[in-house]
């Protein structure tokens, strides 16, 4: 019993043995065959790693999308001459909204921030829950634009307070930068505006735009050690400021008596243009069509009755709109008429045609090749110098003078003067004129007598500035130009824009006779009108015919200046097209303009009436004795002793002279302007 | 008598799991601290603390575990107690302390914990298949028996399916019970037909089940259907393809910012890639290895084949859940959301997967060391 029960449990246990090595031996095979799956998936990895691992890699550095968002540069100011703002960017906020964020399930996140947003914007709530509601889906959502900063400090101390206001979500606030005129009309065509963000259109916004504008800066998120999406700003890089030459003040004095002009007299058009003869620049610039809102430059309300706009087309209107944006005073062309005669005897003076003291006879009218062409004064003005044909504004003398130059000649002092050829003011849209001028080819006697006394060929205000300035300023062809400076956001200085001389177009002895003839002009001749009381000014009428000779208007223009201890510094060019009044040819209302601006500018130009020169002289030697001692002061640092600075004087200025006299002998018309040193050049 | 006290206990196994498990931590908290971030206002190390937490919670049954003998459940009154907690917790779903996420039902409630059901069955599976392997072992090679037995694993596999809808369980008890059956079984002859039906049953679910199509579609052509899924699977593969050799450093994954939703779940391993490289990818995949290798060590050393058959069925666990993560996410097969054992977030899994490998232990602690 014993003996068989114990055989029994030695055959249950190798029963067992067996079966449990039957089992290890499956469990062995299961375990191969996982770690042959395991092997087969390292090799798996390593193939796609050799495979694909440079393109996966390539994936996914192209699809990271870090949350990225672009800070707005500021686009730069424009200031005038004396640092007044005439275009300024401020930074406004849009209105954000996240509705799908706002709506979460299973938080009340509506009901807080639909009151927050009523309470600071004053929205009707209903209304702005269906607008929510409507845009479920959308996760940027532009609710409003363009607040001003007041308007949401508020909320920006409530969005950042979390504590007090949790549930308060899915507003944002982008910036922007939207641009402001404070002068409103101010010189509008000078400056210009902006469409679509930040594109310069007209004026100084266009012609300067690339400086204007700067570069947007962006805030993106990036992964820092620490695994979180820490904010890297790169901060945008803001434009610059443009100084302009205008000068705020002299252009509200001129936009004033014109707008008084328009309401005396209704012209068709009034332009003022003044300028600094003695480098280019400008220093106001308006034209009585081309008044507009800059911050509103679509308004044609000024010039149309609202039923008339309302039946315009948009391309009607758009064509209005130009007209409007456009700048008299650089983009149109017209005849210039008499003002044009100092051009004409400058050029016969220069070429040794006639000399200043040559006479002619003035008859009243002159026949050429069969045609009469007629003086102003059909009696005719008798025997005239040279000087006596401007102050008179003599056509026949005029036609004598042109005559005698021949048309060769003429047509080459035209070029000279810049006739025909752009100015290259710094402001869009300019035109040349180039085709309405005869050329030697093409001119005529005839043409060559009208030509001479500014009919028949066109000019433009920058041409006719620019050439004038040169005239009067010893020959100095100067680039007229409406920029200054060119500042960065800290004011240090990009680009300075100096006089830029284009060309020398007469001799200083040719600009001082006609400079002494125009002031003459002024004080006995045609231009009595234009007095200004106590300050000696000069300039040259013009009653010019238009084009189109049927038009019994004319165009009567003062172009004139005002001297400052004896030298010209001040030029101003007044245009009065077809004032609505009996006498349409006198150029007394030109006269009267510039009369009137040059009245309330010269004071503030710090030229003093000439009872005060005596007063301005002594400020002056005040000056130079200051001057003088503080060089004295250097010197003696110097030589460090006081018994030399008399001998070092006299050798510094010993040097300078001879200096002087090889660069003139040298080059005839030195880019030096300081006339003392020109003179003997001359004479040469 | 003095052998009794020589008693063996596998402390490479315990010392490679414990390496596994703080790696998983770590790589946890590399894979979700971004959009912990997000998510938690700024407590990057959301995830880490409660996977932390679950496995302070697991050292607790795991060290019970490990200290009784699993002999005990040998005994009828144990396994079918384990067979009853199991269907108590599947039946658990239908009551309101179930709850739901991402759109199914698979997580009991109970104070300061959730629960996921599935992994309970596992453990229960594992042990009551070992104590019927174990008692009914010598008539497996009748036929009637080893029905009896895949009607044992086709109960939790459809409870599982059926109650809590989700395929990868399911996929993983059946899996789980036929290596177990496949080991106790001496009868090998019986798995041919259930291959080749497995095969043509599959071949035919795939057919008929278009959602399960779509989804061999995207494995095939991962690039063409990135709406219905092929964007996760792109994703993950980036990752894993682009950490190099080496890998972009720790923490430096770029794809977990986003393109791999919860990467901290299944796709853990695309992390491990992306960061630490091929080297760091094959370097888990010999843990893992080392793991089962262990624990086959234990198996086959155990006192007696209960012990043996408990391994077993940890093994199939361990082995099948890590086979099929790595095969999806290496797109070897069709994607299907089976987490890593030990690595990936989950606190039921790393728990109940530390007390199987409590039980591992438990059978090395009894291996009887001869001279």
């Amino acid at each position: 019993m014993s003996k068989r029960s114990s055989g029994n449990v030695i055959k249950r246990k190798r029963y067992k043995s067996i079966r449990i090595k039957a089992m290890r031996s499956s469990l062995v095979f299961v375990l191969i065959a996982v770690i042959v799956f395991m092997i087969f998936l390292m090799g798996k990895l390593a193939y796609i790693y050799k495979e694909n691992g440079d393109e996966y890699a390539a994936k996914v550095l192209s699809q990271q999308t870090y949350s990225s968002t672009t800070l707005p540069f500021k686009r730069g100011d424009i200031l005038d001459r004396n640092g007044n703002v005439m275009a300024t960017s401020i930074k406004v906020y849009n209105l954000i909204l996240d509705p799908k964020l706002i709506l979460t399930e299973g938080k009340d996140y509506l009901n807080p921030t639909v009151n927050v947003l009523v309470d600071e914007f004053g929205y009707n709530k209903e209304d702005l829950i269906n607008l929510i509601k409507e845009n479920a889906n959308k996760s940027y959502f532009v609710k409003d634009k363009k607040f001003p900063y007041e308007k949401i400090e508020n909320l920006k101390k409530i969005l950042s307070n979390t504590e007090k206001y949790p549930n308060v979500k899915g507003i944002t606030l982008e910036e922007e930068y939207k641009r402001m005129y404070p002068l409103s009309t101010l010189a509008c065509s000078t400056i210009g505006f902006t469409v679509s963000g930040n594109v310069g259109n007209w004026g100084i916004e266009e012609s300067y735009n690339s400086y204007l504008n700067g570069t947007d800066g962006r805030k993106f998120g990036y992964v820092s050690e620490k695994n979180v999406m820490d904010p890297i700003v790169k901060e945008p890089v803001n434009g610059y400021n443009i100084v302009s030459t205008i000068d705020v003040n002299l252009q509200k004095i001129c936009e004033e008596q014109m707008n008084s002009w328009v309401e005396q007299y209704h012209p068709k058009e009034v332009a003022i243009v003044m300028a600094d003869p003695n480098n280019g620049e400008i220093l106001a610039m308006c034209s009585s069509q081309n008044i507009y809102d800059l911050n509103n430059p679509r308004d044609l309300s000024r010039y149309y009755s609202e039923e008339e706009i309302n039946a315009m087309s948009d391309e009607e209107s758009l064509e209005k709109l130009n007209a409007i944006w456009r700048n008299y005073c650089v983009s149109d062309s017209y005849e210039a008429g008499s003002t044009i005669k100092p051009f004409t005897i400058a050029g016969a003076l220069e070429s040794g045609k006639i000399t200043k003291d040559q006479t002619f006879v003035c008859d009243g009218s002159q026949t050429i090749n069969g045609i009469n062409i007629g003086c102003h004064k059909r009696a005719g003005h008798g025997t005239l110098n040279v000087e006596g044909a401007i102050n008179n504004s003599c056509n026949d003398c005029l036609m004598q003078i042109a005559a005698l130059e021949g048309i060769d000649t003429f047509c080459e002092y035209q070029s000279i003067m810049n006739f025909g050829m752009k100015s290259c003011i710094d402001l869009p849209g300019e035109t040349s004129c180039e085709g309405l001028l005869y050329t030697k080819e093409t001119m005529t006697a005839i043409d060559l007598a009208t030509n001479s006394f500014g009919q028949n060929f066109n000019v433009n205000m920058m041409q006719m500035v620019a050439g004038f300035g040169s005239l009067i300023n010893g020959g100095h062809y100067y680039k007229p130009h409406v920029v200054k400076q060119i500042l960065n956001e800290n004011g240090a200085v990009v680009e300075n824009y100096n006089k830029e001389l284009i060309r020398e177009t007469v001799t200083k002895d040719t600009s001082d006779f006609l400079v002494n003839s125009l002031i003459t002009t002024v004080t006995n001749g045609t231009g009595k009108t234009a007095k200004v009381a106590g300050y000696t000014v000069g300039g040259k009428t013009g009653t010019a015919q238009h084009h189109d000779k049927n038009d019994s208007n004319y165009l009567l223009s003062f172009l004139g200046f005002a001297t400052s201890d004896g030298e010209p510094s001040v030029i101003c060019y007044c245009i009065v097209d077809s004032p609505d009044v009996e006498d349409t040819s006198s150029s007394s209302y030109a006269c009267r303009l510039f009369s009137a601006v040059m009245t309330n500018a010269l004071p503030y130009l710090n030229i003093f009436p000439e009872s005060d020169e005596a007063q301005a002289e002594k400020e002056e030697a005040d000056k130079q004795a200051q001057e003088e001692a503080l060089a004295a002061e250097q010197n003696n640092a110097e030589n460090a002793g006081e018994n030399n600075t008399e001998e070092t004087e006299a050798a510094t200025e010993n040097e300078t002279a001879e200096s002087a006299g090889t660069e003139n002998t040298q080059v005839n018309g030195s880019f030096d302007d300081d006339e003392s040193y020109d003179e003997p050049a001359i004479r040469e | 008598m003095k052998q009794k006290e020589k008693k063996y206990f596998d402390y490479n196994l315990l010392v490679i799991v414990i390496c596994l498990i703080g790696f998983g931590l770590i790589m946890i908290y590399s894979a979700s601290s971004y959009e912990c971030s997000l998510l938690y206002k700024g407590d990057s190390a959301h995830y880490l603390k409660k996977q932390f937490l679950a496995t302070c919670v697991g050292i607790l049954p795991m060290l019970i575990v490990i200290k009784f003998d699993y002999g005990i459940f040998k005994r009828k009154i144990m396994a079918r107690g384990a067979a009853l907690v199991a269907i108590f917790m599947l039946l658990l779903i239908f009551t309101p302390l179930a709850y739901e996420a991402n759109g199914a039902k698979r997580w009991i409630a109970i104070p300061f914990f959730s629960i996921q059901v599935c992994e309970v069955v596992k453990v229960c599976l594992i042990i009551y298949m070992a104590y019927f392997l174990n008692k009914k072992g010598k008539y497996l090679a009748d036929g009637n028996v080893f029905i009896m037995a895949i009607g044992l694993i086709g109960v939790p596999t459809l409870g599982v399916l059926l109650i809590t809808s989700d395929l990868s369980s399911a996929v993983i008890i059946a899996a789980i019970g036929f290596i177990m059956l496949f080991v106790a079984c001496p009868k090998k002859i019986f798995f041919v037909p259930i291959a080749i039906g497995g095969a043509f049953l599959g071949g035919l679910f795939i057919l008929l089940a278009s959602y399960r199509m779509e989804r061999v579609k995207v494995w095939l052509h991962p690039e063409k259907y990135s709406e219905e899924g092929g964007f996760q699977v792109l994703q993950s593969l980036y990752a894993l393809g682009s950490g190099g050799f080496f890998g972009k450093g720790l923490g430096n994954s770029v794809q977990k910012l986003g393109n791999i939703p919860e990467s901290q779940n299944d796709m853990i391993f695309t992390v491990v890639c992306e960061e630490l490289g091929i080297v760091g990818g094959i370097a888990v995949l010999i843990m893992f290895s080392l793991i089962l290798y262990r624990i086959a060590v234990v198996a086959l050393n155990a006192r007696d084949r209960f012990g043996l058959l408990i391994c077993t069925g940890v093994f199939a666990h361990i082995a099948v859940q890590t086979l099929i993560n790595i095969a999806v996410v290496t797109n070897t097969m069709p994607n299907t959301g089976v987490p890593l054992p030990f690595m990936s977030y989950g606190g039921s899994s790393v728990m109940f997967l530390m007390i199987e490998i409590g039980l591992v232990l438990s059978v090395s602690r009894h291996i009887p060391i001869r001279e």
